[in-house]
């Protein structure tokens, strides 16, 4: 018989419920495509198989001179609620803890030559990405990574993500101990598993091999484990110290221990018992307070941890809760025997040595960190990569979150021969995970949620940084620098020592992308602090922000300080005063460039395309009124900083009302500054209307103000509460910038007499 | 069988020309003035992948880059989907397109690309697998689909790697590779 079918190719090497759930999601292709399936019942079928939307799939597309539909062939049909079938999707491939074999990574890269642009992309959670992928390609692609033991199941969805941990499991200096073994036995566990079917949100883990370092980055996890040994009875145990409740998104939560120490035995049902919680108690009406960190906040730590207690005590026995522990370790079997590292043999494999080269616990092996830019590597070094491991390492390879590939257990005499075959690949860069190798979410490139270009910053980075790099202070380069296209974060860029995240500003009636600067982040700890905004600087100026804090931060840190601690010490208002010269874009006459995205010459502006010249010489009053929120914030921001944390909460909660009552003005409601009447009025005026909703977050925003106004928690606040009052009233904030602007694009503004005339000098941001 | 991606390249007279920021503003034109036949959706810059996909026209039929993926920067058509009656026509059809697409470029760029040492990737590991009798049978349709666009040509084939990656064992996997 002719081989005409994936399917028949790969008979028998699928496991058999993996290849039935594969069938399974082809029939319900079929079935969606003859319309006998709903579209949110299908989008969230191929979310839990990781086939994920991209921008433009609602068949809109702005080609710089006016928004243009695009006509996909297959007519209506479509693959979820606004979201064509032939518009190319994202798939987001789970591999646990980063870890691929040389065989996986092979498949791989066929898969991103034959279903996508060539192109594997690492996510910040060491997961792979490949994008422009059709849906009716997704089932072949699944067998294809099915018949070596990876599955997109849940990679997406309200489902279980993939587990992360520490890359440097089983090699680092620092570990209590290799969680390799929990972290693969949790991700086998917990897929699919009954008790993780009904979430009302995704749920992701992490786990760490020590509390100090970052690689495990499990305080903003939903649940994050890191390794600890006690001694009872004069023998050392091991287990965990258990998080719970963290994340980052729109307002950044650190986790809250659930147990300090949770024996290794128990960690697979405790997790089971969290998931129960999560499942029942979670919310489900909301999806944007549907996250763990919701639920810990609604209930407090302590009734959480007694609900867990609870459901613990009532399941019954599993024997995968153990079944690893009594595993035999994995031999890493390494490709040569250890010798010392050898000595570079040029200027810049010694520089490659000092960034991409870490000793291991193991003397004589070394862990070598391939740079990938942006995350993104072709086929074709995927194969080459994936035979490097054969022959230097022997050990499955690893993605980090820094979006970069390990090779692991790599003898010492073996390095320089490494990097030469590297270097012939192209990826043989050095600066891994520091300031020269930026990480960057997907961003306008393929996010459908993507505000400001984030990969596009990212490039121009790497590019400007490299230049100069030989001059860069040491501790300059080892910064990390995280950019996000939207508050949603996922670069994680509030623990970054520089952090971006893109936000769009209406100026002289035209949209310029800009990113808010985000200070004061701290890697290590496991992302031990969130760093807060700073400003916001245009888009292009992005890069001279990184140049003048960089510069400042070599000429006075003190010895062996921090740049989370020198910004602490210089405060935000010389922050903000150091960026003030470049927060302004020049008018678009001057300089059209500020009104168009990175890596993207159409005009960024949308709908203000179609005002006229004279548009850019009259500034809305409400645009005055955000001006004035936005000063109130950053006087809450330096007060917090000063620990006058109650103060800090009440101006975040007054910048709050300025925006609205701003809004609510400009819609041509009349209101006095009396907080009761600002909140009725902004609900009647702009939010019952439906003007403050977010086309993503929908209400969510609006509501923080209502929250705040009913519960008066800015009163007498803690240090932490502040610090959560901030950073809604900076979501709050760019919500009404937003809405700002999708009014003026609707051409609602109030009366002309509610406009002032200000020169066309571009003074106004 | 039919490969479900046939790519054509052809490469660049100037091989200095490895900056791919010009294709990118390009290809933005291509889709806003509708210069090519078919639906394009969008322009990926990747330019900050050695030896990567360049700039990248996505279309629904079809991608579009100027890319330096084995190494050389030249023009790119991959062909993704569409139903044709034989390996043949299939093949005809890609070469069509791809010169109609290089005409297009050298007319916005300036820029001329070469019309003999075309390369023609089959990038499907099911319907054309690296097998002797496959590849021949591949080699002799793309030298007919050749001949009424570009004169008689001889088909020859890539044994290996499209370039030579620094690895001992030669690229088994990749996809088979023809020149024209
Ligand atoms: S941070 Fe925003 S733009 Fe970036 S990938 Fe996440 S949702 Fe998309």
């Amino acid at each position: 018989m002719t081989i005409q079918t994936w399917k028949q190719a790969l008979t028998g090497r699928i496991a058999s419920d993996l290849a039935d759930e594969i069938d399974a999601f082809e029939g319900q292709i079929e079935l969606k495509k003859q319309g006998r399936v709903g579209d949110k019942l299908f989008a969230e079928t191929r979310l839990r198989r990781g086939a994920y939307g991209q921008r433009y799939d609602n068949g809109l597309r702005h080609d710089g001179t006016g928004q243009k539909t695009l006509t996909f062939p297959s007519g209506e049909i479509t693959k979820g609620p606004g979201t064509f079938w032939d518009a190319p999707g994202m798939m987001r491939v789970k591999i646990p803890f980063g870890a691929v074999s040389p065989e996986q990574l092979e498949v791989l890269a066929d898969l991103a030559e034959e279903y996508s642009d060539d192109i594997l992309h690492v996510t910040t959670r060491q997961d792979i990405q490949l994008h422009f992928v059709h849906i009716e390609d997704t089932p072949d692609l699944m067998r294809r990574l099915g018949a070596v033991g990876i599955t997109t199941r849940e990679a997406c969805g309200n489902a279980v993500r993939n587990v992360s941990a520490c890359p440097y499991a089983g090699t680092c200096h620092t570990e209590s101990f290799d969680v390799t073994p929990h972290a693969q036995a949790l991700a086998d566990f917990l897929l699919g598993h009954p008790d993780t079917q009904d979430f009302g949100r995704k749920f992701k883990a992490a786990f760490s091999g020590c509390a100090d370092e970052p690689c495990g980055l499990t305080r903003f996890h939903d649940l994050g484990l890191v390794a600890r040994e006690r001694t009872q009875d004069g023998v050392a145990v091991r287990g965990f110290l258990v998080l719970v409740g963290g994340g980052l998104g729109a307002v950044p939560v650190q986790a809250k221990v659930l147990t300090e120490f949770c024996p290794e035995q128990e960690l697979l049902p405790t997790a089971q018992a969290l998931c129960r919680v999560f499942a029942q108690h979670g919310e489900r009406e909301s999806r944007a307070r549907a996250r763990l960190k919701f639920l810990v906040q609604k209930l407090g730590i302590e009734a959480l941890r007694e609900l867990v207690a609870q459901e613990r005590s009532q399941l019954l026995e599993d024997p995968r809760w153990t079944a690893h522990l009594d595993a035999a370790p994995a031999d890493p079997d390494p490709r040569s025997a250890p010798s010392p590292l050898a000595e570079p043999g040029s200027r810049a494999e010694r520089s490659w040595q000092g960034t991409n080269v870490r000793t291991q616990a193991q003397d004589g092996y070394h862990v070598v960190s391939v740079s990938l830019p942006l995350g993104d590597f072709t086929a074709e070094q995927a194969r080459g990569v994936a035979d490097l491991g054969r022959r230097f390492s022997h050990e499955a390879l690893r993605f980090t979150v820094e979006q970069n590939v390990v090779l692991r257990w790599v003898a010492g005499a073996d390095v320089p021969a490494l990097y030469a075959a590297l270097d012939a690949l192209g990826l043989g860069e050095d600066g891994a995970d520091g300031l020269l190798d930026p990480t960057s979410c997907p961003g306008t490139d393929t996010c459908k949620l993507g505000i400001a270009s984030s990969r596009g910053l990212a490039k121009e980075l790497r590019r400007s940084l490299r230049v100069v790099a030989d001059d860069l202070d040491p501790a300059v380069k080892r910064l990390r620098v995280k950019m996000s296209g939207c508050f949603n974060s996922c670069s994680q860029h509030h623990v970054a020592d520089l952090g971006f995240l893109g936000v769009s500003r209406s100026v002289g009636g035209r949209r310029v992308p800009h990113f808010n600067l985000v200070l004061g982040g701290r890697y290590r700890d496991n992302g031990g602090a969130y760093g807060v905004v700073v400003g916001a600087v245009p888009a292009r100026n992005a890069p001279e922000a990184v140049r003048l804090i960089t510069n400042k931060y070599a000429a006075e840190r003190q010895e062996d300080e921090s740049l989370e601690a020198f910004v602490e010490r210089l405060g935000k208002a010389a922050i903000r005063t150091l960026l003030a010269p470049i927060s302004k874009p020049p008018p678009y006459e001057v300089d059209p460039s500020y009104y168009r995205d990175f890596g993207d010459p159409r005009e960024y502006t949308l709908g203000d395309m179609g005002i006229g010249e004279c548009a850019g010489e009259l500034v809305p009053a409400v645009e005055f009124a955000l001006s004035a929120a936005e000063q109130k914030l950053w006087g809450a921001q330096d007060e917090l900083e000063s620990g006058a944390a109650a103060g800090a909460a009440g101006n975040a909660y007054q910048a709050m009302l300025v925006a609205a009552a701003g809004l609510v003005r400009h819609l041509g409601g009349q209101v006095r500054d009396e907080p009761d009447e600002v909140v009725a009025a902004f609900r009647q005026h702009v939010y019952a209307p439906g003007h403050f909703h977010d086309p993503f977050a929908k209400d969510k925003f609006g509501r923080y103000l209502f929250s705040l106004h009913d519960s008066k928690a800015h009163e007498g606040a803690s240090v932490e509460t502040a610090h959560r009052i901030l950073d809604e009233a900076r979501l709050f904030l760019e919500a009404a910038y937003a809405c700002t602007e999708r009014l003026l694009e609707a051409g609602s503004q109030a009366s002309a007499s509610a406009e002032t005339a200000i020169p066309s000098s571009g003074e106004r941001a | 069988m039919i490969p479900q991606r046939i790519r054509v390249k052809l490469y660049a007279e100037d091989t200095s020309q490895t900056d791919v920021e010009p294709f990118v503003a390009l290809f933005h034109g291509f889709i806003r003035e509708a210069r090519l036949p078919g639906l394009w959706i969008d322009v990926v810059d990747y330019g900050h992948v050695r030896r990567g996909p360049g700039a990248l026209l996505v279309g629904h039929e079809a991608d579009l880059s100027w890319d330096l993926l084995d190494g050389r920067p030249g023009l790119s058509y991959t062909r993704k989907r569409g139903e044709a009656p034989s390996l043949e026509q299939a093949l005809r059809e890609t070469l069509e397109h791809a010169l109609e697409a290089a005409a297009a470029v050298e007319a916005r760029s300036g820029l001329r690309l070469q019309r003999q040492g075309l390369s023609v990737t089959l990038i499907d590991r099911l319907r054309a697998p690296r097998e002797p009798g496959r590849i021949e049978q591949l080699r002799l349709a793309l030298g007919a689909a050749a001949e009424p666009l570009l004169g008689s040509r001889h088909a020859s084939v890539d044994e290996v790697s499209p370039d030579d990656v620094a690895t001992d064992r030669g690229d088994a996997r990749a996809a088979v590779t023809l020149r024209l």
